[in-house]
């Protein structure tokens, strides 16, 4: 019976033990792990030598000072280009579509006014011929069906007068 | 003998005899969690702060390194010709000269007989305006046909300094035609430390379409535009 006894002692005096060996060895487990660590991080930060990289970018920085009137000029050149080259892609070239519509006109009709600007076209043609006016309207129709340069293309006026007719077109620029 | 012993006293000294072994470890264990927190901590935000550091300077190293070999190799006598094609094409300021001299070129290739011409300047005070392409205006008249005036405008948009048409109203044989013509003044000198690019094949193609077209500097003479200019209402000349 005593031995019974003997033995819960003995496995109480065990967990104390094996408790004693856990506090142990973690708290020497955090020491390591302190100093090392420490040092390690006290090492690579002394190691990253900001000075010579600033004293590499120094001594590039005299060579481009040399060249600076080089680099200026390429400063405003790449400003120039990119400037230009943004004019002339947001420019409106509306040239080549009234060139089309005009394109489109038979001989026996002429252009009495026209109108342009950034948005609209307005294009009075006359002519003493309706068959004219007629063929005029059809191409002009035809084209903007077509080519999708011209939008809302609306008659504004179709007169007669003297024997000549007129016709006013309009259209926005797409 | 009578030496008194306080119960308390003997509960502490029984406690820690029978905790003292482990005194040590948790000493240990509280002293590393402190220098934890008081050394290595900063330590690693030092690492950290030094690491973030280097990167940025050895991306402005790496950009210097950049800058500098595109300076060697950029040909000086090439930069100074292309930048001039190019403030030609877009000048610094409003160039009165070359614009009458692109129109009287568009206009004779054009075979339109030019008018009156005004230019509208605006307020002088204001200065530059603070658009993103400032533009100078020129409202000017010409004489013949349809198909000449748009040849001419086609012109315009060939010549420098850059214009684009804002507005035309042609009546019979006579057209009053607004231009704007653009100009943008010089930026400030960047800091040398911002990467300087080489032209890339399209600036050069850019570059190599504004050579051919209408240039009064290229062409040799100033062409002169037909008639007087009319009073501008802003206009300071």
């Amino acid at each position: 019976m005593n031995s019974d006894i003997n033995l819960i002692k003995q496995e109480v005096g065990n967990a104390s033990a094996k408790r004693l060996k856990i506090l142990r060895a973690t708290s020497v487990a955090v020491a390591l792990v302190v100093a090392v660590s420490s040092i390690v991080l006290f090492a690579a930060t002394r190691q990253n030598s900001l000075e010579g990289v600033k004293a590499e970018q120094n001594s590039i920085l005299q060579n481009i000072t040399l060249l600076g009137e080089k680099a200026a000029k390429l400063n405003f050149l790449n400003d120039r280009v990119r400037n230009i080259e943004g004019i002339i892609n947001e420019r409106k070239n509306y040239i080549s579509t009234v060139g089309l519509v005009l394109d489109g006109m038979p001989s026996n009709v002429s252009t009495s006014s026209l109108t342009l600007d950034k948005e609209n076209i307005l294009l009075t043609v006359s002519s003493n011929s309706l068959s004219g006016i007629n063929e005029f309207l059809n191409n002009t129709i035809e084209f903007t069906e077509g080519k999708h340069l011209l939008g809302d293309l609306t008659i504004e006026s179709l007169s007669a007068q003297g024997g000549l007719y007129s016709l006013t077109l309009k259209a926005k620029l797409l | 003998m009578n030496k008194k012993i306080s119960l308390e006293g003997l509960t502490l000294k029984y406690l820690y005899e029978k905790n003292r072994i482990y005194l040590l470890p948790l000493g240990v264990l509280f002293a590393g969690i402190i220098l934890f927190l008081t050394v290595t901590l900063p330590l690693l935000a030092e690492f950290r702060n030094i690491n973030d550091l280097m990167a940025v300077e050895e991306q402005k190293l790496s950009t210097l390194k950049n800058n500098y070999n595109v300076l060697l190799n950029t040909d000086e006598a090439t930069l100074d010709s292309q930048l001039t094609i190019a403030t030609d094409a877009l000048p610094p300021g409003k160039n009165f000269a070359s614009i009458l001299t692109a129109v009287s070129i568009s206009a004779n290739k054009a075979g339109v007989i030019l008018g009156d011409y005004e230019f509208q300047v605006g307020d002088l005070s204001k200065g530059i305006p603070s658009v993103k392409y400032p533009s100078l205006e020129l409202v000017l008249t010409a004489s013949g046909g349809v198909r000449s005036i748009l040849n001419f405008i086609s012109q315009v948009y060939s010549s420098v300094p850059l214009a684009e048409i804002i507005n035309v109203e042609m009546n019979n044989n006579r057209s009053v035609v607004t231009v704007n013509f653009y100009y943008k003044p010089l930026p400030g000198t960047p800091p040398v430390s911002s990467p300087i690019q080489p032209l890339s094949s399209q600036n050069l193609s850019t570059i190599n379409t504004i050579l051919t077209w209408n240039n009064g500097r290229l062409e040799g003479d100033i062409i002169p535009v037909v008639s007087s200019p009319s009073a501008a209402t802003t206009s300071p000349f």
